[in-house]
C-alpha cells in the first residue's frame, strides 16, 4: 500500500476575524506531483505553511508522513525540502558558505547532484548572497532544498523570478525528481503552463477553499466548454447542474461545466433540441473559468 | 497628508500607542493631571519619533516610488508635515498642561521640540543604513558638549539661555529649516535609497582559490557552527568575528565618554559618573537590539535544523545572552578602568547598580525581542508601552541624574521583570504561529 505523504481533514485557518482557509481535506500519495493554483491571497502559502508546521490549524488536522504537522519530529523534518516564497538566505554569507552550512545540518547530502546543478544553473558560488539577483537567490534556495534529496519537496512559487531557460531547467529537474515515483512534490505557481507540464494532480484554491483537488487529466475531462446551437430560442437559464458560467444569445449558447461526463450529452441534446459541441479547455482556461 | 498619516500610523502598534497616548492627554488635561498628560503625549509621539526615519527609508526604497510623479517630493513633504504635527501636538500639550504655572512660551517650545524631532528623524534615517546611526549617536553626545564649550567661550551665557533670546530663536529656526533643505536636496538627488543590513562588511573576505576548487569541499562546519552562523547571520565561524558587533557597540557608546578623558589625561572627574551611567544605560539595550536579526532567521531553522519551537527559543536565547554578557563584560572593563583611572569610584551600592544596569536592561530588551510583539492584543501593546517607558526613564535618568539611587531602583525593577517576561516568551513560543508572528524583514534585496 502506498504511504500517504500529506493528509488533511477539515483543515481551516482563521487569524483574528479573517478566515483564510476552510474545510480542506486532501490526501497525497508518495510519488505525486501536486500543482497548487489560486489567485493572490487565495490561501496557497497559508496552506503550505500549515502543512509544514509553521502555523497551527484552527480547525481540523494536517499530517505529514503520518505525523501532526505542528509537532513534526526531527526525523520527519529531514525528509522534507522547502523553498519558501521569500527566501531565507543569510545576506552576509557567500553561496558556498550557505550551502556548506545547510549541508552540515543534514546527515545525507548529495554533492554530485549539487555540483551538477551548480554548473547547469550557473550560480556564482563565491559571491555574497546580498549581491545576487532575485533569480540567482531563487536558484540557490532551490539547491538548498534539493541537496539532502528530500522525499517531500514543497515549492512555494519557485519559478517567479527565473528566466525562461532557468525555468525549463528547473522543471526538468522536478520531472526527474518525480520520475522515481517515490518522491513527492507540492508546487504552487502562477505560471499555469509550467504546472500543466509537470503536475499530475491539481489543487485549485479559491477564497480559502479547495475548488478542485484531483488528477490533472480528470480535471481536463470534467471541466469542458459546451458550444450549443439550438433550432429554437434557448431558455434564459440552461438546465446544467454544474455550470461554472453560461452565456446565452438567442439560439446559441456557450457554457463551462464541471463534473462533465459523456452520458449527460445525449440528455442535454434531447432537452434543448440542439447541436452541442464539447470543447476541452486548457488548464489556464479552466483556472480563469473557476475565477470568473 | 496621506504620507503624513502613514508615518504617524504606519503599524498597528503605533496606532494603539497614539490612541492610548491621546486618551491619557485628554484625561490629564481635563482632570488637571499634568504628569499624566505629559506621559500620554510621550507615548503618542514616541513611535513616530523613534521609527520615523526607518519607516521613511522603507517607503522610499521600493523602485516604483521613482515611477510616481514627484513621488519622493510628496514623501518628503509628508515627512515634514509629520514632524510639524508632532511638534505642534507636543507644544500644545506642554503649553496647556503648564499654563496654570505660567509655563513656557509656545514658540521656543515648538522650535525646541521640532529640533529634537528633526534630530530623531535624521538619526533613525541614518541608523537604518549600516553604522550611520552609531555616528549620529556619537555626534548627539559630543555636539551638546561642544556647543556648551563654545557658548561659554564666546557668549556670556549658557547655550540654552542664548537660544531663548530673539536672535537665538531666529538662529535655531534657520538651522532647522537649513537642515531640512540640505536633507531634502540630498534625498531628492539620491540615486537609490536602500534599507541595508546593520552589520557586516560589503564584500566577502578573500579565500584561497583551492579551498573552493570543488563543491565537495564545502567547509569545516559542524552542526553547532551551522546553527550559530545561520541564526546570527555572521559570516565567519570564528569567535573574534562573532564578538565584533558587541565590541563596536561598546566602543561607539564609550567613545564620546572616553575622548574628553583622554584629552584631559584623566583630570575630568566631575562628569565622569554621568558618562559611565550613559554607557551603562545604553550598552545593554543596544547589544540586545542586535538580536532582532535572529528573530528574522529563526523560522528557517524549524525544518532545516529539525529543531522544535522551544529548542529554537533556547538557541536564540543562548546567543542573545552571549551578546548581552560579552557587552556587559566589555562595559565593566571600560567603566571600571575609567573610574579607577580618575580615582572616582562611587560607593559599593551605587557602583553595583550601575554595573548591573547593562545586564538587566540587555536581558529585558532581549526577552522583549523574543516576545515578538506585533500589537495584536492589549497585553502586547501594554508590554511595549511598559518596556519603552522603563527604558526611556533609564536613559533620561542616566543623562539627567546619574548620581540618583533611582537608577538602582530601575535595575531592580528590570531584574524582577526579566523572569516574568521570559515566562511569557516561553508560553508564546510553545504554540508560536509564524503566520501571526511573522519574522521582521530588515533588509531589502539588492539587485546586482
Amino acid at each position: 500500500m502506498t504511504e500517504s505523504v500529506v493528509t488533511t481533514r477539515g483543515l481551516g485557518k482563521t487569524i483574528g476575524k479573517k478566515t483564510i482557509l476552510r474545510n480542506i481535506s486532501v490526501d497525497v500519495d508518495a510519488g505525486s506531483v501536486v500543482g497548487i493554483i489560486g489567485k493572490n491571497g487565495a490561501g496557497k502559502t497559508t496552506l503550505l505553511e500549515i502543512l509544514l508546521g509553521f502555523s497551527p490549524a484552527s480547525n481540523g488536522s494536517a499530517q505529514l508522513f503520518g505525523h501532526d504537522s505542528f509537532t513534526l519530529p526531527a526525523a520527519t523534518k529531514g525528509r522534507i525540502g522547502f523553498v519558501p516564497q521569500q527566501d531565507e538566505l543569510v545576506s552576509l554569507l557567500t553561496c558556498r558558505q550557505q550551502l556548506a552550512l545547510i549541508a552540515a545540518l543534514h546527515r545525507h547530502w548529495n554533492h554530485a547532484l549539487i555540483e551538477r546543478l551548480l554548473a547547469a544553473w550557473e550560480v556564482p558560488m563565491d559571491s555574497l548572497i546580498q549581491t545576487l539577483s532575485g533569480g540567482e537567490r531563487q536558484k540557490l534556495s532551490t539547491l538548498l532544498a534539493l541537496g539532502h534529496e528530500p522525499e517531500l519537496l514543497v515549492l512555494d512559487e519557485p519559478v517567479a523570478s527565473l528566466d525562461p531557460i532557468s525555468r525549463r531547467q528547473f522543471l526538468s529537474e522536478v520531472i526527474e525528481i518525480s520520475a522515481d515515483h517515490v518522491r513527492t512534490v507540492l508546487f504552487s505557481s502562477h505560471i499555469i503552463s509550467d504546472l500543466e507540464r509537470v503536475a499530475d494532480q491539481i489543487w485549485i484554491v479559491r477564497n480559502g477553499e479547495l475548488a478542485w483537488a484531483g488528477p490533472l487529466d480528470a480535471l481536463k475531462e470534467a471541466v469542458v466548454r459546451l458550444n450549443i446551437s439550438a433550432r429554437r430560442l434557448l431558455p434564459s437559464s440552461l438546465p446544467l447542474g454544474n455550470a461554472i458560467s453560461q452565456q446565452i444569445s438567442g439560439q446559441r449558447a456557450s457554457a463551462v461545466v464541471s463534473h462533465w461526463n459523456e452520458e449527460q450529452l445525449a440528455d442535454l441534446r434531447r432537452a434543448l433540441d440542439a447541436e452541442i459541441e464539447v470543447e476541452p479547455l486548457s488548464l489556464e482556461d479552466i483556472f480563469l473559468e473557476f475565477h470568473a | 497628508m496621506r504620507a503624513a498619516l502613514l508615518m504617524l500610523c504606519a503599524i498597528r502598534l503605533q496606532r494603539w500607542l497614539l490612541v492610548i497616548g491621546l486618551g491619557m492627554v485628554l484625561i490629564g488635561l481635563s482632570g488637571g493631571f499634568v504628569i499624566l498628560a505629559i506621559l500620554g503625549v510621550t507615548l503618542a509621539v514616541i513611535g513616530p519619533l523613534v521609527t520615523s526615519g526607518i519607516v521613511f527609508r522603507m517607503v522610499s526604497a521600493p523602485r516604483p516610488v521613482g515611477l510616481i510623479l514627484f513621488g519622493r517630493f510628496k514623501l518628503l513633504l509628508g515627512q515634514l508635515a509629520t514632524q510639524l504635527l508632532l511638534a505642534a501636538l507636543v507644544t500644545a500639550v506642554i503649553t496647556a498642561a503648564l499654563a496654570r504655572t505660567g509655563g513656557p512660551h509656545p514658540v521656543p517650545t515648538f522650535l525646541a521640540v521640532f529640533g529634537i524631532a528633526t534630530l530623531a528623524f535624521f538619526a533613525s534615517y541614518s541608523i537604518s543604513h549600516r553604522y550611520g546611526g552609531i555616528w549620529w549617536f556619537a555626534a548627539c553626545l559630543l555636539v551638546p558638549r561642544l556647543t556648551q564649550h563654545l557658548s561659554s567661550r564666546f557668549l556670556d551665557r549658557p547655550v540654552h539661555e542664548a537660544l531663548l533670546t530673539p536672535i537665538g530663536l531666529r538662529v535655531s529656526a534657520l538651522a532647522e529649516v537649513l537642515a531640512w533643505v540640505v536633507f531634502g536636496i540630498m534625498y531628492l538627488n539620491a540615486r537609490r535609497i536602500t534599507l541595508t543590513s546593520w552589520v557586516g562588511p560589503r564584500t566577502a573576505d578573500a579565500q584561497p582559490a583551492a579551498h573552493f576548487a570543488s563543491a565537495r569541499n564545502l567547509g569545516p562546519y559542524t552542526r553547532k557552527d551551522a546553527i550559530r552562523m545561520l541564526l546570527s547571520g555572521n559570516n565567519q565561524g570564528r569567535l573574534r568575528w562573532s564578538l565584533r558587533p558587541m565590541v563596536i557597540v561598546v566602543f561607539c557608546v564609550a567613545l564620546p565618554a572616553l575622548l574628553p578623558l583622554i584629552a584631559t589625561q584623566g583630570r575630568v572627574a566631575a562628569p565622569l559618573v554621568l558618562r559611565v551611567s550613559v554607557i551603562c544605560a545604553f550598552a545593554g539595550p543596544a547589544a540586545a537590539v542586535l538580536a532582532i536579526g535572529m528573530m528574522r532567521r529563526v523560522k528557517s531553522l524549524w525544518l532545516v535544523a529539525g529543531l522544535g519551537r522551544l529548542e529554537l527559543l533556547g538557541t536564540a536565547e543562548r546567543y542573545g545572552w552571549y551578546s548581552v554578557a560579552i557587552t556587559t563584560a566589555l562595559v565593566w572593563a571600560v567603566t571600571l578602568t575609567m573610574l579607577g583611572a580618575a580615582d572616582a569610584l562611587p560607593d559599593f551600592i551605587r557602583l553595583g547598580g550601575l554595573l548591573v544596569l547593562p545586564l538587566a536592561s540587555g536581558a529585558l530588551v532581549l526577552y522583549f525581542n523574543l516576545l515578538l510583539v506585533r500589537g495584536r492584543n492589549l497585553i502586547d501593546t501594554l508590554t511595549v508601552a511598559g518596556v519603552t517607558a522603563l527604558l526611556a526613564t533609564q536613559i533620561i535618568c542616566a543623562c539627567v541624574a546619574p548620581r540618583s539611587p533611582f537608577l538602582n531602583g530601575l535595575a531592580a525593577v528590570e531584574i524582577v521583570l526579566v523572569p516574568v517576561l521570559r515566562l511569557a516568551v516561553v508560553r508564546r513560543w510553545e504554540v508560536l504561529d509564524w503566520l501571526v508572528y511573522r519574522p521582521p524583514r530588515l533588509e531589502t534585496r539588492r539587485a546586482r
